[in-house]
């Protein structure tokens, strides 16, 4: 097998076992790794109506064929689950080494089943997995990362902090370098099972390439492409990700306060140039990647991964913290704790907002405190422990959280970008700018600036940016490559790494079958329909936008897939099913 | 307040439209190419990365500092650096680049073009080709280099930068240098088929 290693494992926890099994060639290259890979293993193994918290759930770990070799920004590892926080699948992605490791160690996917009876780490080495006692439990994400270093040396390692231990709903799962599988809750769903972290040991298995040359080819072009974008050439490694604050607030697409306001006076406060002259020390790049967006800062003479644009956002604009100093102080406890920095930027906007309309009879404590609150569940932080819709639907007051499908909406103002709406609201995982990156169109112009006001094709250029990203997502590669790469370059990439001829059909078919198997999945949870927050529906016509997408999508009025298309999509097991 | 409202942004957005679509009428420029703007005070008002400028919209014209790098040059022309350059550099307060198809073409053969026709002769003199990888800051220092003695400038195999205290003079200029280049072009074609080169005795 090339790019693929052929085999992956299944940790029981319950059992207290793990089992070495062979992939299939013709489900990789039906649903290539990563992404499509994980939610085809969720769909088969995750009863329909399971508890995300409960045993049943599974977590599954992914890499795509291309991490281990040659390609640029392919420094990515997935994880796929259903929410507890939407109730649907997800998938997250983290930057770092671990599917390099993880097919270093011999498996393509690891998926962790049941529940352990103690806390515990499962450790990943060449040809095994070992789940061992943990005595890591209670401790921050920074301790138990240095603690797990120290125990196992040239490691990776994926815990949780006290958030995910508490089962806060979008508790999140901290790397080494401050890599985040952020949205969606991973976490709570790790802390559920008694998992503290995952530990990828480094092997010696090497990937194998098909054809070395034709990989050499692409490697330089993707370069040569990289080296004179705009974007991922010169601002990105210039000015890291808040360079997206002044460029979003220029088109007054950058929401403030729970989306009651703009954020227009802001960029002199906590914008990104602000950020770079005053806090940032240093940049450094994921593995594999020549851009180096991520920045370290320094706060009280201490230096730290700095907050990428969405927790600046999230936090200052959003949570009203105009001092950003203060800003990264909560964002690396965040990180510290736990805790997904959008979602929890949406639950204490959501908050801020019911308790000046007198909804919730509470002061606002400081927000460094509410980090705390949140992540131990302590007054009234237990109740925002559960995502901004189920605590504003616990006071009646629903429309006040800004969410999709219960995910928290990150930066950009849907009001001001129609495509961008219409991808929050069809988005599988809820909430997200990552299903289909409209902004890319809408506003940072790439490849070229469209209307952003009009509805006109957007079903269709939404529908085509979800396959391509969810065809990438599986690759497992960075999805800023998506600002500069075209679906035909990805299929190169694939197709030199495997063996496998893909073309830019192949892109948006395979694409289309992973989101179309993630909608199947959401349905069969009783997930039906797409919307937006009663205050973004005053604006988005999002229904003549939804009936021009569910038609191009092959669905019917109620966002299902007809029979036809998913028979066409190879999926026709699954209906059955 | 939103930067789009601003006076000033107004006022730039209407030069910057009026000039980008002259430029585009006369074929200076295809479907998403060249790049203009204006300095008023301490901002550039610069055109955006790829956009159309037969059709200039308000979201097109981007503010940036003069000095210190910002973030908003993530989507603004690649070629921000040149402006921004020749802005330090020279004093002017407008800038224009077209790709000017015979200038370019001229620019193959030659590392200066030297105008034979009376308006150019007398005016530009001569114009320098120079050489640079777009958006890098070598081929900004060069481009203020030349423009500080010389009214335009083309760099080979991409276009022409001409600059000035007003746009509608370094507008001026471009249309001037193409106008040159293709005089000289048509002569030189003429010449290479034989035809007697006439000299003007009073030019």
């Amino acid at each position: 097998m090339y790019g693929w290693i052929g085999k992956y494992a299944v940790v029981n926890l319950s059992r207290g076992n793990v089992s070495i099994k062979d992939c299939r060639l013709s489900e990789l290259k039906a649903f290539i790794g990563g992404r499509g890979i994980g939610v085809k293993v969720c769909f088969e193994n995750i009863p329909r109506g399971v508890n995300a918290l409960s045993e049943d759930n599974i977590v599954v770990f992914s890499s795509g064929p291309v991490n281990g070799t040659m390609v640029p920004m392919s420094g990515k590892c997935i994880a796929s689950s259903k929410s507890p926080l939407t109730g649907g699948i997800f998938d997250t992605c983290v930057s770092g080494k671990h599917s390099f490791y993880m097919k270093s160690c011999g498996f393509d996917f690891v998926i962790v089943k049941g529940r352990a009876s103690k806390p515990v780490e499962i450790v990943v080495r060449e040809g095994e997995i070992e789940i061992v006692e943990s005595n890591c439990w209670g401790l921050d994400t920074e301790s138990t990362i240095e603690r797990l270093i120290e125990c196992y040396g040239d490691c990776l390692v994926a815990c949780i902090g006290p958030a995910g231990e508490n089962l806060v709903r979008f508790a999140s799962v901290v790397c080494e370098d401050g890599g985040v599988f952020g949205r969606c809750g991973l976490g709570a769903i790790l802390g559920a099972k008694n998992v503290k972290a995952i530990v990828f040991t480094h092997g010696d298995c090497e990937v194998e390439v098909y054809d070395t040359e034709a990989l050499y080819d692409v490697v330089e072009n993707m370069m040569l492409r990289i080296s004179w974008s705009p974007a991922l050439g010169k601002v990105l490694p210039r000015f890291g990700t808040s360079c997206l604050f002044s460029v979003v607030n220029f088109h007054e697409a950058l929401p403030a306060r729970n989306f009651r306001e703009k954020a227009l006076g802001l960029g002199d406060k906590i914008g990104g140039d602000v950020y770079n002259r005053k806090f940032v020390r240093g940049r450094f790049s994921c593995f594999m990647c020549p851009v180096a967006c991520k920045r370290v800062v320094e706060v009280d003479g201490r230096l730290i991964k700095g907050p990428e644009f969405e927790s600046i956002w999230a936090i200052g604009c959003n949570c009203d913290v105009h001092d950003l100093g203060k800003l990264i102080e909560v964002n690396d406890k965040c990180l510290r704790l736990g805790l997904d920095t959008i979602s929890f930027g949406g639950v204490i906007a959501c908050f801020i907002e019911m308790v000046e309309r007198g909804i919730v009879s509470e002061s606002v404590p400081d927000i460094l405190d509410l980090v705390e609150m949140i992540a131990y569940r302590r007054g009234i932080g237990d109740k925002l422990a559960e995502g901004s819709l189920r605590f504003a639907r616990s006071y009646g007051a629903e429309e006040y959280a800004m969410q999709s499908k219960g995910l928290e909406l990150p930066a950009y103002d849907p009001r001001e970008a129609m495509g961008q709406a219409l991808a929050y609201a069809t988005s599988n995982r809820g909430g997200c700018h990552l299903r289909a990156y409209m902004v890319a169109n809408e506003i940072l112009g790439i490849p070229t600036l469209i209307d952003r006001k009009s509805i006109l094709g957007k079903a269709d250029l939404v529908m085509v940016h979800e396959n391509s990203s969810a065809f990438v997502d599986s690759m497992v590669m960075c999805r800023f490559s998506m600002l500069e790469f075209d679906d035909l370059v990805y299929a190169r990439a694939l197709s030199a790494v495997t063996g496998i001829e893909y073309g830019r059909k192949d892109v948006q078919l395979i694409g289309e079958r992973i989101w179309n198997l993630e909608r199947l999945f959401n349905v069969r949870e009783g997930i039906i329909g797409d919307s937006l927050p009663k205050r973004i529906l005053k604006v988005v016509p999002l229904e003549a936008m939804l009936r021009d997408y569910y038609e191009a999508r092959g669905w019917n009025g109620d966002g299902i897939p007809k029979v036809e298309t998913l028979r066409r999509l190879g999926l026709d097991e699954y209906f059955k099913g | 307040m939103s930067i789009l409202r601003d006076e000033r942004f107004d006022e730039a957005y209407r030069t910057l439209r009026e000039y980008a679509m002259r430029m585009a009428r006369r074929g200076y420029v295809t479907a998403h190419g060249g790049n203009l703007s204006i300095k008023s005070g301490s901002t550039v008002y610069i055109t955006r990365h790829a956009s159309s400028l037969e059709d200039l919209k308000r979201e097109d014209v981007i503010p940036i500092p003069l000095h210190g790098e910002h973030s908003l040059s993530l989507i603004a022309s690649t070629d921000t650096p040149i402006h921004l350059r020749i802005y330090e550099e020279t004093g002017h307060l407008a800038v224009i680049h077209g790709h000017t198809p015979y200038a370019i073409v001229l620019s193959f053969f030659m590392d200066k073009i030297k105008p034979i026709d009376a308006e150019g002769a007398y005016v530009l003199k001569e114009i320098p080709v120079i050489e640079g990888r777009v958006g890098t800051y070598e081929l900004a220092d060069r481009v203020a280099k030349a423009l500080k003695k010389h009214y335009a400038c083309v760099v080979r195999g991409h276009g022409t930068f001409a600059a000035e205290k007003f746009m509608d003079v370094a507008y001026q200029i471009l249309c001037m240098v193409e106008h040159s280049s293709h005089i000289l072009y048509n002569v030189m074609l003429l010449k290479g088929l034989g035809y007697k080169f006439i000299e003007p005795k009073e030019l």
